[in-house]
């Protein structure tokens, strides 16, 4: 999977392309490096779906990110229903 | 024809009767007339007779006086008194030579008087007798040159040697009374015809003076065994009458001459008997005719009866032999649908022939040539009836004879070719698309000889036309080379394959269905969700459009499809990484769906990371609205649907936890899901 990191001196972008699933999602987690990172985002415009593996490192990202910001930005229809459906849209900020 | 035969007969009896009637009138004319010249001959020949009558005995008696004296001087007034007296004679006067009168029975005659010019041409008429002349007899009765009041014939007959004469005068009163004697005598010699007779009688009474039958002198004529119907008077004129005489009818001729009744007669049965013959020969003739016209009717009548048996007879052999021959085109296509269950999965394939009228030449066909390989074909054969019928079943088995003994497609569909232009005498032609797919890898190599082009649907909704051609109809050129084609087939494609029975279908404006109205039908499918046909819905649908567009215009041609779809399939994977990624690939070439591959991904990591198997398979079932996928694992039994916890929703985030969160998502996001433990295995059974 490719991901698209950008990191603008203390804002972290991550734009994953394709699907953020079971094999997918280790590398999702491994792009979250949080060292002097203020504010986090997660673009998911580019991804097609996002299963229980990818929630996973979206909470566990959420959990270190703890008092500082976290949004979750451009989730697309079928990505916003797992949302949902899992109670995760009350917990992360959407942009 | 019956009815015209009875309208013959009828007419037939009808004229037969006609002509009867007609020859019996014509033969009672002929008879009529017949009896008319027979009696005008006859009255002619009575009326000179009657005549001739008084004649005869003026000279009868003059001749008897001069026999009897030998000169006139001899005679006395007694002697022609006596003769007056004796015979029916009104006057005698005796002349001398020297035309003296010597004696007369009239008083007023001026006895020793010269015979002279005065005495009103008596000398003059008489003078012959003097020179030679033995008797002469005055032409007609004149009145008497003594007595105004009498009407008389004279006559006179000499003796030899101008020794003098004797003159004898007859009143015509004597007529019919005093010559009855004589007329006896004249009568017996009038025949009519064979049998005709007469009678005479007297005018004022009726009595019979004489006839042929001299048995009836003296009766009456209107006695009944004479003439009772014949009028009193005579009617005088000439015509001829029929009556009853003597009990029979005749035709009479009744008239009065010279103070004489003459009825002439003439028998009926006489003249008729010409009618008789003419009658009964028509008859019999026109009865021969008739019969010889009936029984040639009635023969023609009976062999048309016999023909038109026949006719039935042969029609509904015919009509049977027909229903047979549809019904054996029926029987030798496949029926039986799903036709390979064991790989329902894999493929949907359905077609369907709605036979026009008349038996047709459609036909379409699917076997398998090799292991995974299934050929469907679709063709038609041109014309129709029986001969189609035939040519159809000869080309059927040719194709599926050399298409099952493998090799190249085309050279298989050339050599197929080659055979059935063999003895293609009818100079038939059949039109085929024929293909043959790889259930493996989906891979098709196809020949289009002359036929409508099939569609092509890639799955997500992409249709298109199949409009690569290979060659002519089959049967048009034996030795064409017809050249293959391919493409490839993935899962969720299919193939649509008809005749021109669909494209040419026309409603009552006379339009046809067309291309681009099958087209469209086939982009558009009702009641099709999911991208997903159903190869039977396809058939049914697009009958049914065919059929709500033809509307009340009858079904011309035979309307025949076949659908093909290749769908999922069953396939095993390893419990890895890899085999996950393939997995994914698997069900996307089904259906593309997000929803499917987030409840894919966690199933699958579930039996990847919790069953301890090392392989899953995993099946995935088109069924038309949706699918049903199903993965087995000979892992540890655990059924993930109870087994694992819903997850608290409602908790903060620092105590939110993942577990029983992919179940849950499996559990809202798919349709249902059920688990069973079957034998070994776990098996789990999404539908989407």
């Amino acid at each position: 999977m490719e991901i698209i990191k950008n990191l603008a001196g203390t804002k972290l972008t991550l734009a994953p392309i394709g699907r953020v699933d079971t094999i997918t999602s280790p590398e999702l987690e491994a792009a979250v490096q949080l060292d002097g990172v203020e504010e986090l985002v997660f673009d998911l415009a580019k991804v097609d779906y996002i299963s229980s593996a990818g929630l996973r490192v979206l909470l566990s990202s959420q959990k270190r990110m703890a008092g500082k910001s976290m949004i979750v930005a451009n989730a697309c229809p079928a990505v916003k229903e797992v949302f949902d459906i899992t109670g995760f849209s009350d917990i992360f900020t959407f942009a | 024809l019956s009815q015209t035969t009875t309208r013959f007969v009828i007419l037939g009896g009808a004229g037969y009767l006609l002509a009867l009637v007609l020859v019996y009138v014509l033969g009672t004319k002929v008879a009529a007339s017949q009896a008319d010249d027979l009696l005008d001959s006859a009255v002619m020949q009575m009326r000179a007779d009657i005549d001739k009558g008084p004649d005869d005995v003026i000279n009868l008696v003059g001749a008897s006086i001069v026999r009897r004296f030998n000169k006139p001087e001899l005679i006395t007034n007694d002697d022609i008194m006596a003769y007056s007296r004796m015979l029916p004679l009104d006057e005698i006067c005796v002349v001398d030579s020297n035309s003296v009168f010597l004696c007369s029975t009239d008083p007023s005659v001026p006895i020793g008087d010269k015979f002279n010019l005065s005495s009103k041409r008596r000398l003059l008429d008489y003078t012959p007798l003097m020179h030679g002349l033995p008797n002469l007899v005055e032409p007609a009765f004149r009145i008497s040159a003594d007595d105004p009041n009498a009407c008389r014939k004279y006559g006179a007959t000499a003796w030899s040697e101008n020794r003098g004469f004797v003159q004898i005068g007859l009143d015509i009163k004597r007529l019919g009374t005093d010559l009855e004697f004589y007329y006896r005598t004249v009568a017996c010699d009038w025949s009519i015809g064979v049998c005709g007779y007469y009678l005479v009688a007297d005018p004022k009474t009726g009595k019979i003076v004489t006839a042929t039958n001299s048995g009836l002198r003296g009766k009456l004529l209107r006695d009944d065994d004479v003439a009772p119907n014949i009028p009193e008077k005579c009617p005088g004129d000439e015509e001829s009458r029929l009556y009853l005489i003597g009990g029979s009818k005749c035709y009479v001729r009744d008239f009065v001459h010279c103070g004489l009744r003459v009825i002439a007669v003439v028998p009926e049965a006489e003249v008729s008997a010409y009618r008789t013959v003419a009658v009964s020969i028509a008859s019999v003739v026109m009865f021969v005719l008739m019969s010889a016209f009936g029984v040639m009717i009635s023969a023609i009548v009976k062999r048309n009866a016999q023909m038109r048996k026949f006719f039935e007879a042969e029609r509904a052999q015919a009509e049977r032999e027909l229903a047979m021959a549809k019904s054996i085109q029926m029987n030798a296509l496949p029926a039986v649908f799903p036709p390979y269950p064991d790989i329902a999965d894999r493929i949907d394939i359905c077609a369907a022939m709605h036979t026009a009228k008349e038996v047709g030449g459609d036909f379409y066909d699917f076997y398998y040539v090799g292991a995974n390989k299934l050929a469907i074909l679709i063709a038609d054969v041109s014309g129709k009836g029986v001969p189609a019928a035939m040519f159809m079943m000869r080309a059927k088995t040719t194709l599926q004879a050399v298409l099952r003994g493998g090799g190249e497609i085309g050279e298989a569909v050339s050599d197929a070719n080659m055979r059935i232009s063999d003895g293609n005498d009818a100079t038939m032609f059949v039109t085929a698309w024929i293909g043959v797919i790889d259930l493996c890898t989906g891979e098709v190599e196809y020949v289009n000889a002359g036929h409508n082009p099939p569609i092509l649907h890639r799955r997500g909704g992409h249709n298109e036309w199949l409009r690569s051609l290979s060659g002519p109809p089959l049967a048009v050129v034996s030795n064409v080379k017809y050249k293959k084609h391919n493409l490839v087939l993935n899962p969720g494609d299919g193939i649509f394959l008809y005749t021109d029975g669909v494209t040419e279908a026309v409603n009552v404006s006379c339009e046809l269905f067309g291309e681009s109205r099958l087209f469209e039908a086939l982009s558009n499918p009702k009641d099709v969700k999911f991208s997903i046909r159903s190869a039977q819905r396809l058939c049914e649908d697009i009958a049914m459009r065919v059929k709500d567009f033809e509307g009340a215009a009858e079904q011309a041609d035979d309307i025949t499809m076949l659908a093909f779809n290749l769908n999922g399939e069953e396939r095993t994977f390893v419990c890895t990484s890899e085999g996950i990624l393939e997995s994914q690939k698997f069900l996307e070439g089904y259906c593309d769906n997000p929803k499917a591959s987030v409840i894919h991904d966690e199933i699958v990591s579930n039996i990847v990371r919790c069953s301890g198997a090392q392989i899953f398979a995993m099946k995935i079932v088109n069924c038309g609205d949706g699918f049903v996928i199903t993965y087995t694992d000979s892992g540890k039994p655990f059924d993930p649907t109870t087994e694992i916890a819903d997850p608290d929703l409602t908790a903060s985030v620092e105590s939110r936890k993942i577990g029983g969160l992919g179940m849950y998502m499996v559990k809202k996001m798919s349709k249902s899901v059920t688990y069973r433990r079957k034998g070994d295995y776990n098996e789990l059974s999404v539908s989407i």
